[in-house]
């Protein structure tokens, strides 16, 4: 997967959770900040990342990924 | 030793800081470190020597197993299970045997003796620290070994008591770095004006409602409705600003430092929903039973749904109510804030908008009542408030009977907060909390970034800080202290 395919499946995936498609994402967005977004939100992602690009995240390191950015560079590490 | 105390701002304070910035500008960075290990060492010890041989224990142990973890990756599975094993175990001993063997005797009917252990202080808070610490070594995510660094990051007195629960990759860099071995003048201007916040919330607005909630839990057959009110209100009010007040003077202490500890309260009585009060409240907690339990409990429930998130979210609360102490009435606690939160993320799914104003009425009231919970020393005395507080009966102040001649007749008049020992000054109180808490539009932990070092900051924290030292003299310590 090319960084811009993670990028693209990561905003693909926060708009399913929090069931918005009109949601503005960029790479500088930080997760949590995204409006109504919840701890239940967070597992859903990491969880769905995690099926999606098959690999698996370490308890707690998925906390340390802040924005889209930060997590798109992690996936790209895993998955290639 | 309490903060809130002469001997710790007179003496111990100046000594542990002068001699931590003397030995790092004249000697070494490492010895200033040795000292600050002593000191926080020293400070643990003061209350009772007898649990320093434990801490040491748990700090050697864990950060044994820590470094065999990342050194032996074949047997790591055993090793995290050794490790959780020991910390579980030692926690299980000292804080839930009792109230095991309560509940043994009285489910099967035996007469096995209590052992009576008295609390070990603050290892609620530094077995928590350490097994984030495991679990992340076993994860390959921690990247800071140096022992000394490992010690201070259990042991830095001004959280090693109650928090905030702090984590190893926030803390270890920050000890590690050069930033934090010189003086820093704007450091210690905020961190003095955070302790004095501090110092105020808990020795003038926690301490004076300790007495009206006290009371209040002490008399729970006789009270009227307005009493029961005054009781669940005080407590509410206490032990938060009992609480946020001991981590405001925690983060403060810690700036005279150089190092910052994480933010753990959000004006939490704000909140328009459980969740949002859980991500404002205690918030290094929410941190950790999230990242530690929520998740890997939830994970290991096999493909997602929403019932068993939701079935994950009860069963984390009931650990999190659990873990403030081995009763019943925490248990209850804990179960009721996870169907909360469960309650309010199917509301959530529904995409139906409450009224601000409504959302925030429930969910204060919630808490409120939940707190009666929290605080009783038993279930029934818990109930006898909630009744008191809907069916109790309606006594106004007899010195308003002039005033208020026309209802007599319809609502009676007479002692009206004689057995939580309050006065007028009580109602007062609560209407002055509720402004403080609801009305200001900054609080302690957002006004750090913004500050401006005037005269006016400088009057209101002088005479925050003047307030405080005048009544140190009735000591009294802090709630979290017991968990």
């Amino acid at each position: 997967m090319s960084k811009a395919e993670i990028f693209n499946t990561i905003c693909t995936e926060i708009k399913k959770i929090s069931e918005n498609d009109t949601l503005n994402l960029t790479p500088e967005t930080v997760i949590e900040e995204i409006s109504d977004w919840d701890s239940l939100n967070n597992v859903d992602l990491e969880m769905a990342l995690e099926t999606e690009c098959k690999i698996s995240f370490e308890v707690g390191e998925f906390e340390e990924l802040t924005t889209i950015s930060q997590m798109a560079t992690a996936l790209e590490k895993k998955v290639n | 030793m309490l903060f809130n105390s002469y001997e710790f701002i007179f003496l111990f304070l100046p000594v542990a800081f002068g001699v931590y910035f003397f030995l790092n500008a004249k000697f070494s960075p490492l010895s200033a470190k040795i000292w600050i290990i002593f000191a926080s060492l020293f400070f643990y010890s003061w209350w009772n020597i007898n649990y320093l041989p434990l801490i040491t224990l748990s700090i050697l142990v864990n950060f044994f197993i820590s470094q065999a973890l990342m050194d032996k990756p074949r047997s790591k599975k055993f090793y995290l299970l050794a490790g959780l094993t020991f910390n579980i175990g030692l926690l299980g001993y000292f804080k839930y045997m009792d109230f095991f063997i309560k509940n043994l005797n009285w489910g099967f009917n035996t007469d096995i003796p209590l052992l009576h252990l008295a609390l070990p202080l603050a290892i609620s808070f530094y077995t928590l620290q350490q097994i984030a610490y495991l679990v992340d070594s076993y994860g390959g995510l921690v990247k800071e070994r140096n022992f000394l660094d490992y010690t201070l990051f259990v042991t830095f007195f001004p959280q090693l008591i109650a928090g905030p629960i702090v984590h190893h990759k926030e803390m270890m860099p920050q000890f590690s770095s050069l930033e934090a071995k010189v003086i820093n003048y704007k450091n210690i201007a905020t961190g003095l004006l955070v302790f004095s916040i501090g110092l105020f919330k808990k020795v003038v607005i926690a301490d004076t409602f300790a007495k009206w909630a006290s009371a209040g839990h002490a008399n729970t057959e006789v009270l009227n409705l307005l009493e029961a009110w005054a009781t669940s209100l005080s407590y509410t009010f206490q032990l938060y600003f009992d609480f946020s007040g001991y981590t405001d003077m925690a983060i403060g202490i810690a700036l005279l430092f150089n190092i910052k500890l994480p933010q753990n309260f959000n004006s939490p009585y704000k909140s328009t929903g459980l969740i949002d009060f859980w991500q404002r409240w205690h918030m290094t907690l929410t941190r950790f039973i999230t990242t530690y339990i929520y998740k890997p409990f939830l994970k290991s429930l096999g493909k997602i749904s929403f019932e068993k998130a939701m079935f994950a979210t009860v069963f984390t609360m009931f650990i999190a109510g659990l873990w403030h102490g081995a009763a019943w009435t925490f248990v209850i606690f804990g179960i009721l804030h996870g169907l909360a939160i469960a309650i309010n993320h199917y509301w959530k799914k529904t995409k139906l908008k409450l009224h601000i104003w409504l959302a925030w009425f429930i969910t204060f009231n919630f808490l409120n009542l939940s707190f009666v919970i929290f605080r009783a020393e038993s279930i029934e005395k818990a109930i006898n408030i909630f009744t008191a507080m809907f069916t109790g009966t309606f006594i106004l102040n007899y010195r308003w009977y002039d005033k208020l001649k026309f209802l007599d007749g319809h609502i009676e008049f007479g002692a009206w907060m004689q057995h939580v020992q309050g006065d007028k000054y009580t109602l007062l109180a609560i209407i002055f909390s509720f402004i403080l808490t609801l009305g200001l539009k900054i609080n302690s932990t957002t006004i750090i970034p913004i500050l401006q070092f005037n005269k006016l900051t400088l009057f209101v924290g002088t005479l925050m800080l003047t307030f405080s030292l005048l009544k140190l003299h009735q000591v009294s310590e802090f709630l979290y202290f017991n968990f």
